[in-house]
């Protein structure tokens, strides 16, 4: 939580909001709030944080998966399910949960402009997950509140 | 069932076109754009249009538009499973609008071997970069790729029926 502490306190510094490197401590802070979530849980084996039209913004991916693609395939996933709820519940989307025998996938709004995805093993405890991908949610609204 | 799928560049008017012939509030996922599309415009598809029309004889047209951006290509091959035909649309206007036809017309290949096509030119009205539409023939004459060229706004309905009779009547012959 510190260097995300750390992120908010730059982030709020006229110095950096002036010299551009905004985008740079974000994702910094963004790649962080990944790395804590895989900490958290060995059963969770990758994270993607992405806008919402698709492109990928911090990664924790292991293999050679292709962010850009996943990121791409999340957002379809995310924008249909939203339609689909919107005209059936007149209400949004809090998960799209993908489940297979090899392991499941969520996917997640965090701010108005991203979304989470989060792949877990078969082996993974799905409400501990939501919950662990809950809190990397909040930090994730934190950091870009910071703006 | 008949399916048609539009196709076409970001900001070409797929999303208008479906809107406009529509008979029901079309399906979109449009949403806010983040990248530099956002001088074209504010939104964009990331998974699909939809909606149908019902022909005089009472056929029901289902149509699905695709994403414009290359990073949801993965869509392409979803979406035009089972269709009957392909309506590209380019923004005639693109100072690059033949090399984005021919990227279109390349990604679909497979399919436009299939079915039949049709190209709807957009956004005559503007002529900042206009290209003329001779050289619309020609790219499609040099690819032996002979497929009806219509110039249309994709606001209007008549102009989108028209695109799909044309396409029908490509697929009788
Ligand atoms: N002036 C003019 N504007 C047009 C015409 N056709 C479409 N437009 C406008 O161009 C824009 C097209 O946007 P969309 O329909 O979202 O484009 P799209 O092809 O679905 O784009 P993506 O989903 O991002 O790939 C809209 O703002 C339309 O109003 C035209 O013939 N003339
Ligand atoms: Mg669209």
């Amino acid at each position: 939580m510190q260097i995300i502490n750390d992120a908010i306190t730059k982030l709020t510094d006229e110095n950096n909001t002036k010299s551009g490197n905004q985008d740079e401590i974000i994702n910094q802070a963004l790649d962080h709030v990944l790395k804590d979530l895989m900490a958290q849980c060995e059963n969770i084996k990758g994270a993607i944080i992405s806008s919402v039209d698709g492109i990928s913004c911090a990664t924790a991916l292991h293999d050679n998966l292709d962010q850009n693609r996943f990121s791409a395939m999340s957002s379809a996933l995310l924008a249909l399910s939203d339609t689909l709820m919107n005209e059936s519940h007149n209400d949004l989307t809090k998960n799209v949960l993908i489940e297979a025998n090899a392991g499941k996938i969520f996917i997640m709004h965090a701010t108005d402009k991203l979304l989470l995805s989060v792949f877990i093993d078969e082996q993974a405890n799905l409400g501990l997950s939501l919950a662990y991908a809950k809190q990397a949610i909040d930090k994730i609204e934190a950091i870009l509140s910071a703006l | 069932m008949d399916k048609i799928i539009f196709t076409g560049p970001v900001g070409a008017g797929k999303t208008t076109a479906i809107g406009s012939i529509s008979e029901i509030p079309p399906v979109g996922t449009d949403v806010q754009c983040t990248d530099e599309s956002i001088e074209i415009k504010e939104k964009t598809t990331v998974a699909m249009d939809y909606s149908y029309i019902t022909l005089e004889d009472g056929t029901r047209i289902h149509l699905y538009g695709t994403p414009g951006q290359e990073r949801f290509n993965f869509m392409w091959n979803i979406l035009t499973t089972g269709g009957i035909g392909l309506v590209i649309l380019v923004n005639k206007d693109h100072p690059q609008a033949i090399d984005e036809l021919e990227r279109y017309l390349d990604a679909f290949s497979e399919f436009i071997e299939q079915t039949g096509t049709v190209i709807g030119l957009t956004k005559c009205d503007i002529n900042k970069h206009s290209t003329d539409i001779s050289m619309f023939h020609e790219c499609l004459y040099k690819r032996n790729q002979i497929f009806p060229v219509f110039e249309i706004d994709a606001r209007e309905s008549e102009d989108v029926k028209t695109l799909i009779h044309a396409l029908l009547a490509v697929l009788v012959n």
